[in-house]
């Protein structure tokens, strides 16, 4: 008897195993190379559509990018198109960005010829850390032979079959597949932990938005656009639950991106504008456990959140997480007659739950479901959850441009249209800008500021919340033009809606050019034309064969930017550089057909290059508990290679800079003279990125590099690689952008790897990712020679970068040499043996709305005299004369009064002492009350040029003179003092 | 997944043990209660679940008692930033079949899992799984026991999408050196296989364990051993080497015991730092 009740137990036991755990499920066990996940989304039903197509392939040698600077598909990669969408998967071998593989979603844009892309790309992870990515090492079409599109069950598939980072023993097998008519694509993954521990295997879908790109949304109380602090260290702060992501573009392509969960009724994850993850809520997975998560990713051409919402909660009804959705409609007006959203800039609508509570329209409690930009006719509809009673909220210009309004609506049987939704009418404003006197200028700049000063206290325009703005906001500050208080212009003519108010109205084409200006008092529906005449100075001001550019700028092509290559190009053109070299994140760009298209190829030179950006942390330095990236170079010149993985740039990822450099050897079009460049060296990290090699391993410039005295000094001397060591940069951003406070800290390090004997050139770039947000050619670099565009030769333009042909400058043109009885030299890389006679000439111009106070004498690292310069008897910002400040020779002796070998560095600018160390780090450290900001009265020296380029401290710097002024026939380096 | 028939098996399991027949008593098992008998059931939940892969008791008797273990991986720092802290409780009974065998059942009736995978945390509270097992004492001298025992791990686990069972067979030993002194352990050959969605992963596994015993007197005795956890297949790897110390006492005259058993793993691929269980027993 007993022992039947035992047989029993072990006959049941077996029954148990059959029983559950039997039931095959794509590669939920494990991946065993034959498993195939089944299609996400099974409850969704396939839509129908007239002319249903549908396809698959291997990208081969043509090119298959579509609109959109951040289409990236290349040779190799997986290419699944129908009616509706494109989709680029990239070859397991072809990483990009945070992702350790490819077998993410690299390009993922509408077939509507007026959309494009804008992803950067989404990838799948398991966990926050680089060891938890998933990396895919196979990828399998499935097509079923034979199909037609119009068959029922048509679909085309890539599977990649893969592994966390870093543990094989968790297998993730990922299905993307598409179906005819359908506006998205169905992923699938899944994941087994055959690793012997449990786990919290968070997979999850990361939207790597990139910061200044797509604005993320997520309905949920106090959410929508707003989103949670993100703290790396307290990640549960942000952490959230919702029914669906979406995100909508501030520039153009136009397009929205939605993603739903299929098989949870919600995802789990944080929400922000550099990254986003949407995965499966938390949970434990036991050793020998595995799970799937389905989910639609969804793509819709259009302004605003609206198309893409649309898709979200159409399929959330279809796989029966929700009612079907309502459309509601109405018009936007202003004084009753309907306004011209001008693509959202002019009118968007936020629509949301109330708040409960006194004020329902609290952002902290309020629950956004969409938002919805008018058409042209001020007409919308929006889509949103039945049976809800909902306040819609019209914004302008970044603002809230009218009151909330209530409306209820039921079930989608009935449509909804509620009327009129009345906002305060634009003003509109018309501005010709003239190059000289009644010839329209060919590209220019216009900038407008508030007269009055705004309070510190209000809340500044911005997307929702997002990506702050300025005043007046007259589009996104990361868009296309107009963008935040500035537009452009490549026919002399700006016709624009603007909010109504008093502003001063600037015209600019640079730090080359005159100014001009005017004062506009715009009420609600009011409109005026001004006449503002900007005429260029640089035949006088610069010296003859100097040509300007900026070594570090950004397009939409670097994951985070959003400006058009179009307006990028005009910018470049609008604020008078000669030559910019791209510099795009991880990707090698010309902006070739762009420059074709504008017809600007004699007016610009562009010379490809890259800024090799890492973004997984990984290397440890003692003292800080995180691993680091080890900062930003730029190099060029290159090739763009439009079929390779981002067009020939190598994936920068977990390496030291000397190896980046040695990867890098190999893709320099010409090898004679390659340009290495350290940008920002010590800029702050953003989001645990470092972003300056220099802080990121704690150099500090009062210790030396040779003798491997610290940490530092050692990652810097060694070569991690084969053949360049870490500190083997030949250019070093002196000037990155127009922050003060980095200018001097940046001439800090430079002025201690000179005193050592690590020569390197020193530059100065704009850095600038956008119209507004920082101004292309502030600063720039002034490049003596015989220069001009229409005869460039890029190697002899590099060899004279590479020798310190180079002036940095924010305004002021400094123009210095050495003169003796034996000849006159410039700033050089070679050393000079000069004669007792000796003697600095210093010549300083400018333009009349650059203000400049003295000039100063840097020797060996240390302040070793200033003069103060002439100032102009009647200054006039709006003159067309351009000031000289300075012409004059100083004895060298005077100069170099200490014995031995010197380099000597000038400067130019308005008055700077050196501030103190204050936090211990070697390095000076402005006063919060130094940082320019707007000045108080509109007569001050730098309102104008605040106004032009907000934060510039106005400063030109030369490269060192190397002084044999022991006449041994070489220089000896000072070391440091 | 829990198991439906799972839990059935179990519901057979536990009317065996109620039906079971009065203690036996042999030479080197002694009649009254003896701290120092019998091993202390240890390891991790992840690789002894219950008491899946744990040597066993060696002398027959009739049983139960409540473990509340907890489990501790601490690697918070760079590079792993992960932390692990398991909290169970397992209750085990056992009861004679005859005077030289009995059966066993042991499930893990609460287990709470906190795990912080580089700032993800979360917390999970699970049912099961059990063993059920077997056990035939086949050689019982005064210097010395022996009992050979065959276990089954039982797919009921709620914290599971899958399901896990296991076959075991071992031998548990005791001998009796001097007065006071007592050396106990033994051997394990156990199968768990994980089978999810229609994928099976098999493992042979096997561990041993020895421990000495001192006792101060019959209601008080104290432990130092070793215990190691192998793979065998599909690769051949170690688990866990793990020195541990413990301790059981008699409490007041109701045939209760209390014991307490630190174990601390200082090589093999098993990351938890540090286990500590303490056991309430009823010997009656």
């Amino acid at each position: 008897m007993r022992g039947g009740v035992y047989l029993a137990a072990v006959v049941l036991v077996g029954g148990a195993l059959t029983a559950t755990g039997c039931q095959k499920d794509g590669c939920v066990g494990g991946d065993d190379g034959v498993c195939l996940p089944p299609a996400g989304c099974p409850a969704l039903p396939t839509p129908t559509c007239s002319a249903p197509m549908l396809s698959v392939a291997l990208i081969d040698d043509e090119p298959e990018r579509v609109l959109g600077p951040k289409s990236l598909a290349a040779r190799g990669d997986y290419l699944l198109k129908n009616d509706q969408i494109r989709l680029v998967l990239d070859a397991p071998d072809h990483p990009h960005y945070l992702g350790p593989s490819g077998g993410a979603i690299l390009d993922l844009a509408p077939l509507d010829p007026t959309s494009g892309d804008q992803t950067n790309t989404i990838y799948q992870s398991a966990g926050l850390l680089p060891r938890d990515a998933v990396h895919y090492d196979t990828a399998q079409i499935l097509s079923p032979p034979g199909q037609l599109a119009s068959d029922p069950g048509a679909y085309v598939a890539v599977v990649f079959r893969g592994r966390l980072e870093g543990d094989s023993r968790v297998t993730v097998v990922t299905r993307y597949e598409l179906r005819p008519c359908e506006t998205g694509v169905r992923v699938r993954s899944d994941l087994y932990n055959g690793a012997p521990t449990p786990n919290t295997l968070y997979l999850t879908d990361g939207f790597f938005w990139g910061d200044n790109g797509l604005a993320p949304f997520v309905p949920g109380e106090g959410l929508g656009f707003i989103e949670p602090n993100l703290d790396l260290l307290h990640i549960d702060q942000a952490w959230r639950q919702w029914p669906f992501l979406a995100a909508r573009s501030q520039s153009t392509p136009q397009v929205a991106y939605s993603a739903v969960s299929c098989d949870r009724d919600q995802a789990a994850g944080f929400n922000s504008t550099t990254l986003s993850a949407a995965g499966v809520p938390l949970g434990v997975t036991d050793p020998g456990d595995g799970f799937h998560f389905e989910r639609f990713i969804a793509v819709a051409p259009g302004a605003g959140l609206e198309p893409a919402v649309a898709e979200a909660l159409r399929v959330r009804s279809a796989v029966d997480r929700e009612p079907a959705p309502v459309v509601v409609t109405g018009t936007v007006v202003a004084n009753a007659v309907p306004v011209d959203s001008q693509s959202g800039r002019a009118a968007s609508l936020l629509f949301y739950e109330p708040a409960f509570g006194p004020d329902p329209d609290d952002p902290t409690r309020r629950k956004p479901w969409n938002e919805a930009v008018p058409l042209a006719d001020g007409t919308f509809s929006v889509t949103l959850p039945a049976g809800r009673s909902y306040r819609v909220l019209p914004y302008a210009f970044g603002l809230p441009a009218g009151p909330a309004a209530s409306f209820t609506v039921a079930g989608a049987d009935q449509s909804y249209d509620i009327g009129d939704v009345s906002i305060t009418a634009s003003a509109h404003l018309t501005v010709t800008v003239e190059s000289s006197p009644g010839v329209p200028a060919s590209y220019a700049e216009l900038v407008m500021i508030p007269v009055d000063a705004p309070d510190p206290n209000a809340t500044p325009p911005s997307v929702y919340s997002l990506f702050p703005g300025c005043i007046p906001m007259l589009g996104p500050p990361d868009g296309d033009a107009p963008a935040c208080n500035r537009a452009l212009t490549r026919n002399g003519r700006f016709d624009l809606a603007i909010p109504p108010g008093q502003y001063y109205v600037y015209a600019t084409r640079g730090p080359f050019a005159t100014l001009d200006r005017a004062e506009v008092d715009l009420g609600a529906g009011q409109s005026t034309t001004l006449s503002l005449l900007v005429e260029s100075l640089a035949s006088s001001l610069l010296p003859g064969g100097a040509i300007s550019g900026d070594f570090h700028v950004h397009g939409g092509a670097s994951y985070d930017s959003a400006i058009p290559d179009l307006d990028r190009v005009v910018s470049f053109l609008a604020t008078g550089v000669d030559m910019i070299v791209a510099t795009d994140h991880n990707v090698v760009t010309s902006y070739a057909s762009t420059l074709a298209t504008l017809g600007a190829t004699q007016s610009l030179t562009v010379v490809p290059g890259v800024e090799q950006t890492p973004n997984i942390l990984w290397f440890y330095v003692p003292g800080h508990e995180f691993p680091r990236t080890l900062g930003h170079f730029n190099f060029w010149p290159l090739v763009p290679d439009t079929l390779a993985p981002r067009n020939g740039a190598p994936w920068p990822e977990l390496l030291e800079p000397g190896q980046v450099m040695d990867e890098m050897d190999q893709l320099f079009a010409d090898s004679s003279f390659p340009v290495r460049q350290l940008n920002h060296p010590y800029s702050a990290s953003k989001l645990g990125r470092d972003q300056g090699f220099l802080r990121a391993i704690d150099y500090d410039p009062n210790t030396p590099i040779t003798g491997g005295t610290t940490f530092a000094a050692n990652v810097l001397a060694r070569t991690p690689g084969t053949v360049h060591p870490n500190l083997d940069w030949n250019v070093q951003e002196v000037m990155s952008g127009a922050s003060r406070a980095d200018w001097l800290r940046y001439r800090a390090l430079w002025f201690s790897l000179l005193s050592q004997g690590f020569i390197r050139t020193g530059t100065a770039n704009s850095d600038s990712h956008s119209l507004a947000v920082e101004r292309i050619g502030y600063p720039r670099n002034l490049i003596w020679g015989q220069r001009d565009n229409t005869t460039f030769d890029v190697q002899s333009f590099d060899q004279a970068v590479l020798a310190g042909h180079v002036e940095g400058t924010n305004g002021p043109v400094l123009d210095v040499s050495i003169k003796d009885s034996n000849g006159t030299y410039r700033p050089d890389h070679n050393p000079i043996a000069v004669q007792p006679d000796a003697g600095l000439q210093v010549n300083v111009t400018a333009a009349p709305w650059i203000p400049v106070d003295e000039v100063r004498f840097f020797v060996n690292g240390k302040l070793a005299g200033r003069a103060s310069v002439t100032q102009p008897a009647q200054p006039n910002p709006f003159s067309t004369q351009p000031i000289t400040y300075m012409s004059q020779r100083f004895p060298l002796s005077t100069l170099l009064t200490s014995p031995g070998d010197a380099w000597l560095v000038v400067e130019a600018g308005m008055s700077q002492d050196t501030p103190p160390d204050t936090d211990g780090d070697g390095l000076p450290d402005l006063l919060d009350s130094d940082i320019p900001t707007r000045p108080g009265d509109v007569n001050d020296r730098r309102f104008d040029l605040e106004a032009i380029a907000p934060g510039v401290w106005p400063t030109a710097f030369s490269n060192p003179f190397f002084i044999d002024a022991d006449g041994d026939g070489q220089w000896t380096p000072p070391g440091l003092q | 997944m829990t198991s439906r028939f799972g839990g059935l098996a179990l519901a057979f399991a536990m009317l065996a043990i109620g039906s079971g027949q009065a203690r036996a008593q042999t030479a080197a098992c002694g009649a009254a209660f003896d701290a120092a008998t019998n091993p202390l059931a240890g390891g991790t939940t992840n690789f002894t679940p219950a008491d899946f892969g744990t040597i066993p008791e060696v002398c027959p008797a009739a049983e139960a008692w409540l473990r509340l273990r907890g489990e501790l991986v601490d690697a918070s720092g760079a590079p792993d930033f992960f932390g692990r802290v398991i909290g169970s409780a397992t209750v085990h009974a056992r009861r004679p079949v005859t005077s030289r065998s009995w059966v066993s059942l042991s499930i893990d009736a609460l287990d709470v899992r906190y795990v912080n995978n580089a700032g993800l945390a979360t917390t999970s509270p699970s049912f099961g799984p059990a063993t059920i097992g077997f056990h035939w004492n086949t050689l019982d001298r005064p210097r010395g026991a022996l009992t050979i025992y065959g276990r089954a791990l039982l797919p009921i686990d709620t914290a599971r999408q899958g399901v896990e069972a296991g076959l075991e067979a071992g031998v548990s030993a005791r001998a009796t050196l001097r007065h006071r002194l007592a050396i106990d352990g033994g051997v394990a050959l156990f199968a768990p296989v994980d089978v999810t969605a229609g994928q099976a992963h098999g493992r042979l596994r096997t561990s041993f364990l020895a421990e000495g015993w001192w006792s101060a007197s019959p209601r008080f005795a104290v432990l130092v051993g070793v215990g190691t956890m192998l793979d065998l297949a599909p690769a051949a790897d170690l688990i866990a080497l793990v020195p541990r110390v413990g301790l059981r006492g008699a409490v007041g005259r109701h045939h209760l015991w209390l014991a307490f058993l630190a174990e601390a793993p200082v090589a093999g691929y098993d990351p938890t730092n540090l286990v500590a269980s303490g056991f309430l027993g009823w010997s009656p």
